[in-house]
């Protein structure tokens, strides 16, 4: 899910680390000190879900772990990421530092999606399955449609490599999906007060 | 002397659209290599070689229907030559901007990891005495 330096134009680079720059302040603005706690420990797990690799024919791709931060966060999913990202680059050149904006900005906006959804109650417990397994899968889904869409026109000889991209990420769709509906049930049993809705 | 430059012009454009053209991308820690004679001609079935900056070859494979290879990065800087059949070859070079350990110990990953959630826990700790300090 990570571009890498080096791919990417040098307007879009500009405009996606101008923008990240934009969103990052606002979401250091917006965290309350009461969320700085699950701000550091969802940034830490969406670093160490990069780590768990899902091996795909030729290629392999990874976990994200998006929806899941979105879905304590909102809008502080911007903060945890962008700290996640900056280690991966730093330390395992995993994207890169000039495309820091980009990446975040493929990766966190989607979050959103996550926190929106959450908002959702249902009493059935199998629509709020339903429900988070969306929360897990549509993040991914739609970071690959950003990220696709990113080589897209950043040069037409990588759309070939755009298609590549969006469907090697359809299993970690699917597995994120099912992740979701795993942990919000547990956390539903163990810890309803983190799942308070806001 | 026009009708003859024309038919020049004609057959250097149709020998272009015989080239090969060779194109790498990173993924991670895979490089992808990817060949066509043009968008609907994929180079299928092709030679793929990968060369060190010292001109030693390090890895090699076959493109499949799409005209792809994938290949596990080894080396930081290379250069790519794809063989087709009928001398027609391509060439390309590469160079990966993030940084390719040839085999990282998993110390070295533990490591990492470690000094990773140190900086997190020091950069939202700094975060949580700023917040409370504005409070």
């Amino acid at each position: 899910m990570h571009i890498s330096d080096g791919v990417l134009s040098s307007q879009i680079l500009i405009a996606g680390n101008v923008i990240g720059v934009g969103v990052l302040l606002y979401s250091f603005k917006a965290l309350q000190q009461e969320k700085v706690l699950l701000c550091a420990v969802m940034s830490a797990l969406f670093f160490m879900a990069s780590f768990i690799h899902i091996p795909i024919g030729p290629t392999s791709t990874h976990l994200l772990m998006s929806g899941i931060v979105g879905v304590f966060l909102g809008g502080g999913a911007f903060l945890a990421i962008f700290v996640g990202l900056f280690l991966q680059a730093l330390l395992f050149g995993y994207g890169g530092l000039s495309v820091l904006g980009i990446n975040l900005l493929i990766i966190a906006t989607p979050s959103l999606l996550a926190y929106f959804l959450f908002q959702f109650k249902c009493k059935s417990p199998f629509k709020q399955a339903i429900i988070s397994f969306l929360m897990g899968a549509l993040p991914v889904l739609f970071s690959a449609l950003l990220l696709s869409f990113t080589l897209a026109i950043n040069s037409e000889e990588f759309l070939s490599v755009a298609y590549l991209s969006f469907f090697s990420n359809i299993p970690v769709m699917l597995i994120e999906g099912v992740f979701m509906v795993f942990i919000m049930n547990y956390i539903t049993k163990v810890s309803p007060k983190l799942l308070e809705r806001r | 002397m026009k009708k003859t430059l024309f038919l020049l012009l004609l057959c250097c454009y149709s020998l272009q659209a015989h080239s090969l053209k060779v194109f790498v991308t990173q993924e991670s820690d895979t490089f992808i290599v990817y060949s066509y004679f043009s968008k609907s001609s994929p180079c299928k079935g092709c030679q793929v070689t990968l060369f060190d900056e010292q001109g030693n070859l390090f890895d090699e494979g076959i493109t499949d229907a799409s005209g792809k290879s994938y290949f596990k990065a080894k080396k930081q800087k290379f250069r790519v030559i794809v063989k087709a059949s009928m001398g027609h070859q391509g060439e390309s070079e590469f160079s990966s901007q993030n940084p390719v350990s040839q085999e990282e110990g998993t110390l070295n990953i533990f490591l990492k990891g470690l000094f990773a959630f140190g900086v997190i826990t020091i950069f939202f700790l700094f975060a949580y005495f700023v917040k409370r300090k504005r409070d």
